[in-house]
């Protein structure tokens, strides 16, 4: 019996937590479809009709339309050669024996542990003096270099990969390069599958980078373009909740097509980086 | 002999596909720290010349009580968070990894979803919330007739901290569920049968074997907090006015060091808490380290 109350317990406490999870955003869509002087004075719980006006009013203000794709323009590149780069590093470490690979490994290990937000002062700068200023670039480049993704895949190739495939190739008359594009990078493709998505999630949410490096608000990200919101005096309420709902609706949607794969496979751990 | 030499022909192709990494490395990391020491040596407003200062930068920031507060606020946040955290996180992942637990996916996607939704959006969206005024929270407090009069969440240096402290757990807490759980989950059912021939209790079971074998995940869920912890910048920015009100009771080390540097146009000083930021990360880090470590040596 105690068994009974336990797992019933059990499934309230989990659902009590869901629950905190979960209403703050049920509020954040409620409160998009009322009008500004409702919010501020109604318990609101159901949907209400001011959704469009309050769409116009949010336009009026900004476009976070643009925002979301100067975020799509920051953050496919960065997916992309992020997982390019930690492929070929982890490829690079996992195949080979060479001169100086301990040195440069721990470098890549080393890489972890400077906190990236002490950066950003240095990474404007030196951008700023080849000329680079208020671009996407200086956004992009400093987050290619995850060592966290390096580490991941360079875990699943020494799973997956037979390094006989290699030598056949070889036999055959491969050229080294040719083979980490033929056999090696098809082989690690559901590890970049995996840990692209959790990259493409953190540049995405990334806020501070273009906060320090961009300056002309039609760049702005969507991260940026919530903080223009924040700061705004005098404001519509209803205006900044349909942004705020605009805002997590991409991310909603990456969560419910990616879902299996962000939370199936956080396991090492080595991934958030 | 002759297979061996063949491969090891190759092996210096591995520098090439290093390459790359260490390139970036060089242009995003180290050049940029080098050159932030340098600043950090100087006044600089990123106009006018640079006025070489040698450690005068680091002497001012021995002496400059915001720094103290800084650091005070980011771990007050900090400390407030990282214990119900973890116990709430640990809590979870024995409940979601019992005996045919149903509806366990569907708990855990819904447990981690405030980890992927962008940490602006939810500063600004509980900063609207928690408005003494026009805020959802007082709004349904004072209509369910739990409260009389207003609470000033954010205006309250305390309820403020703590807030900040509560939407910090909020968001990370299904993070470290996910990861508990593959970490038991791990645990072959063997050590749990043999603890309860023992007669071990479910209580008893859980700290004399789940425990000891989830050092690995408790580890890194602790330590990527701490990291996390000190560098804790989008939430207490965008809860208040970016200034750390009230009170400066927000202000974080990173807060402070892109004010200065961003705000107040002094990239030399910003420089100097930078470093700040890197020695109190690397001294917090090896800290860590060691009172984890110390702790597996003596099991």
């Amino acid at each position: 019996m105690k068994k009974k109350h336990k797992k019933i317990g059990s499934y309230i406490f989990l659902t009590l937590l869901a629950f905190i999870c979960i209403v703050p955003f049920y509020v954040m869509v409620i409160n998009a479809t009322h009008a500004s002087k409702d919010i501020v004075t109604n318990f609101l719980l159901l949907p209400g009709k001011n959704i469009v006006e309050n769409y116009h009013n949010m336009m009026s203000v900004m476009n976070p339309w643009r925002m979301l794709l100067n975020s799509i323009y920051i953050t496919v590149p960065a997916t992309i050669l992020t997982a390019y780069v930690g492929a070929l590093t982890a490829y690079g470490f996992s195949v080979y024996r060479f001169k100086g690979d301990s040195v440069l490994f721990w470098i890549v290990l080393s890489t972890m542990m400077i906190p990236e937000q002490m950066l950003i002062i240095g990474i404007f700068h030196v951008f700023r003096i080849v000329g680079i200023t208020n671009s996407f670039i200086p956004i992009i480049l400093p987050q290619v270099a995850k060592a966290a993704t390096v580490f991941w895949l360079k875990g699943y190739l020494d799973q997956v990969l037979d390094k006989a495939l290699l030598e056949a190739a070889r036999v055959e008359g491969m050229g080294e390069f040719r083979i980490f594009h033929a056999i090696g990078l098809p082989l690690m493709k559901p590890g970049i599958a995996t840990i692209s998505i959790f990259n493409f999630v953190t540049v995405w949410n990334n806020f501070i980078m273009p906060l320090s490096m961009l300056s002309t608000p039609k760049k702005y990200p969507i991260s940026m373009g919530i903080a223009i919101m924040r700061r705004l005096e005098p404001l519509d309420l209803g205006a900044v909740y349909i942004m705020l709902l605009i805002s997590v609706l991409p991310i909603l949607l990456i969560y419910i097509f990616f879902s299996k794969y962000i939370i199936g496979d956080v396991t090492s751990g080595a991934l958030k980086g | 002999m002759l297979r061996k030499k063949k491969t090891l022909e190759k092996n210096h192709f591995g520098l090439y596909f290093v390459l790359p990494y260490v390139l970036l490395f060089i242009l995003v990391q180290l050049i940029p720290m080098i050159y932030t020491f340098v600043l950090s040596l100087n006044r600089w407003d990123g106009m006018r010349d640079k006025v070489f200062l040698g450690f005068d930068n680091y002497k001012r920031l021995l002496t400059d009580q915001m720094f103290y507060k800084a650091i005070y606020n980011t771990t007050i946040i900090w400390a407030m968070n990282i214990i119900p955290r973890m116990a709430l996180a640990l809590f979870c992942a024995v409940l979601l990894t019992r005996k045919n637990m149903k509806g366990v996916n569907t708990y855990k996607a819904i447990l981690y979803f405030p980890n992927i939704v962008t940490a602006a959006s939810i500063a600004t969206l509980f900063a609207f919330l928690f408005n003494w005024k026009i805020g959802f929270v007082n709004i349904a407090l004072m209509n369910i007739g739990i409260i009389s009069e207003p609470i000033k969440w954010l205006r309250e240096p305390i309820l403020t901290q703590s807030l900040a402290a509560v939407i910090v757990l909020w968001m990370w807490f299904g993070y470290a569920v996910i990861l508990f759980m593959s970490g038991m989950l791990a645990i072959s059912n063997d050590m749990y049968e043999a603890a309860e021939i023992d007669g071990a209790s479910e209580w008893q079971q859980f700290w004399k074997v789940t425990m000891p074998n989830l050092k690995g995940a408790f580890s890194y869920v602790f330590i990527t907090a701490l990291i996390g912890g000190l560098q804790n910048f989008d939430i207490p920015n965008l809860l208040t006015d970016g200034k750390g009100s009230p009170e400066r009771s927000i202000m974080t080390i990173t807060m402070y060091m892109h004010s200065q540097a961003f705000e107040a146009r002094q990239y030399g000083y910003g420089s100097t808490i930078a470093y700040a930021l890197l020695i109190i990360v690397l001294i917090v880090s090896m800290f860590a380290f060691n009172i984890i470590n110390g702790k597996k040596s003596r099991l």
